[in-house]
């Protein structure tokens, strides 16, 4: 589903030239899931913008469902940091704005959401506003909005770092099921360990930036029964937070290093 | 009246505004009571003045007015709004475009008048145009601030899911403006009051500029101080409408 080869971004900003992403590669198959972890501000997201067709800066090859990334592909979803809901549109019209935004016809748009407004629990919420909500339901909310145009791609960005473990949990175990119910494949940006080995079939390891792959981690046990209490959930975790601590004291080192 | 939204004079109760317009007659009435001058009238009379000829040439005047100041404000924002978005979006054309607003901005239009006289008449027109070139600039530069502080994520949501150039400004730069405009609004209905009583009182033989200044020139205070009473009137009615504009349309900032 997704290629990636040779992926390299470079900001440019007004007076500085700072590599966000050098040489990753890696790839997807459809209907699959991928965490992909690392350090706070290591370029997870650019790669993410990039997946999304909305960073044409990039170098390196770029492939979703077998053909050259490009922006406004319509059946890839994006769900942000933020959620990037409308403020003035209610839970309803943001969920059906992907429709909308299609030319699908309003009756059709509303019988097309409720499905998935009823599986995220938000047809009680529909007619509030998003500042009337909590954080775990504007994340529904995102999720709503990016099933309603029923996307074979998903991609999120650390969408639920801002909740707390409940329900974060209870979304988790949300966005699972609705994986399993469709062909979709769905890549996670996030830096919460537990997050990617509960949610990703394989786990990307990013080194801070330039961000470049330190690991690939095949983690099959994903939507297993039991999967979060399991000994080989706790076994890849204390793995990956191995890998992830050898590379914070490597990075301070060479810090200190530079320093001296 | 709970959250951040703002609050006008038809959304809250009635206790407050009647308290308000009793602290304004009382003042008025004490400072005329006090002072005893034949410029300065007790309210009792000025309203009687008001009541007796609002439903003759007061009344006539004040429609005019009206009409005068609604036709100026709409001219404005249909022309302001839009170009304010897309030069707030748009920064290779507002950067052609800013040193030119920003000089003509400070001018003082007003001394124009004599011109757009000589050039279209005495009538509503050249009245017309006067406040427009006023109130464009307050609106344009509002709007177009207001676009460029948009949010980027919010916009690369839309765009990720499949949004045009033109949805974009739709869904999210106009609705995003919209509190700012209204803002803009609110500042610019005094401003217009303002710039039409100047241009109503320079050879003019109608509105209520031109009412308060005949009145005045015969030193009939009881009517300049009605004339006054139907401009205030008038602000009444114009900060209404925004208000209940602004309620009906930017309703999730009134939560």
């Amino acid at each position: 589903m997704i290629k990636v080869k040779s992926l390299s971004v470079i900001y440019r900003g007004t007076n500085a030239v700072v590599p966000a992403i050098r040489d990753i590669s890696f790839a997807m198959e459809r209907g699959s899931t991928c965490a992909v972890i690392g350090p706070s501000g290591c370029g997870k997201t650019t790669m993410l913008y990039v997946l999304a067709g909305l960073r044409p800066d990039f170098e390196g090859q770029v492939e979703v469902a077998e053909a050259p990334v490009r922006p406004k592909r319509r059946e890839t979803a994006l769900i942000l940091q933020d959620y990037g809901l409308l403020p003035w549109k209610t839970v309803r019209q943001n969920v059906v704005l992907g429709l909308e935004l299609r030319g699908v016809g309003k009756s059709e748009r509303l019988s097309r959401c409720e499905g998935i407004m009823n599986d995220l629990g938000l047809l009680a919420v529909k007619n509030l506003y998003p500042s009337q909500l909590s954080g775990g339901q504007r994340q529904r909310v995102a999720i709503a909005r990016a099933m309603a145009v029923q996307p074979d791609l998903l991609l999120m960005d650390e969408p639920f770092s801002s909740l707390d473990a409940l329900t974060r949990e209870n979304l988790q175990d949300n966005l699972l099921e609705i994986w399993s119910g469709r062909q979709m494949t769905v890549l996670i940006v996030t830096h919460n360990i537990e997050e990617a080995v509960f949610l990703g079939q394989k786990i990307i390891v990013l080194s801070p930036r330039p961000a470049g792959v330190l690991a690939e981690v095949e983690n099959n046990g994903v939507g297993t029964p039991g999967w979060r209490s399991s000994q080989e959930f706790f076994r890849v975790c204390t793995r990956l937070r191995g890998m992830l601590v050898k590379e914070e004291r490597q990075l301070c080192a060479a810090r200190a290093g530079q320093g001296s | 009246m709970r959250g951040t939204g703002r609050t006008g004079f038809l959304g809250s109760p009635a206790l407050p505004i009647i308290a308000a317009i009793t602290f304004l007659l009382s003042a008025w009435h004490l400072l005329a009571v006090f002072l005893q001058l034949a410029a300065l009238p007790i309210p009792g009379v000025a309203f009687g003045t008001f009541l007796e000829r609002i439903t003759g040439d007061l009344g006539f005047h004040l429609q005019v007015s009206t009409y005068r100041v609604l036709v100026s404000i709409v001219v404005s924002l249909v022309l302001a709004v839009p170009l304010g978005l897309f030069l707030g979006r748009e920064p290779r054309f507002d950067a052609f475009i800013a040193p030119l607003i920003y000089v003509v901005y400070p001018v003082p239009k007003i001394v124009f008048l004599p011109v757009i006289i000589a050039l279209f008449g005495l009538g509503d027109f050249p009245k017309i145009l006067l406040i427009v070139l006023v109130i464009f600039f307050q609106i344009l530069v509002t709007t177009r601030d207001a676009a460029r502080k948009v949010d980027q994520a919010t916009i690369d949501s839309i765009l990720s899911l499949g949004a045009s150039r033109l949805q974009v400004y739709r869904q999210v730069i106009w609705p995003a403006a919209l509190p700012d405009v209204f803002t803009a609004l609110r500042i610019v209905t005094g401003t217009a009051i303002a710039v039409l009583f100047i241009s109503e009182t320079f050879v003019s033989r109608e509105g209520l500029g031109y009412f308060i200044l005949d009145a005045w020139s015969r030193s009939k205070w009881d009517e300049v101080y009605a004339g006054i009473i139907a401009m205030g009137m008038l602000g009444i009615v114009l900060y209404g409408i925004l208000d209940f504009l602004d309620r009906r349309v930017c309703r999730w900032k009134h939560l």
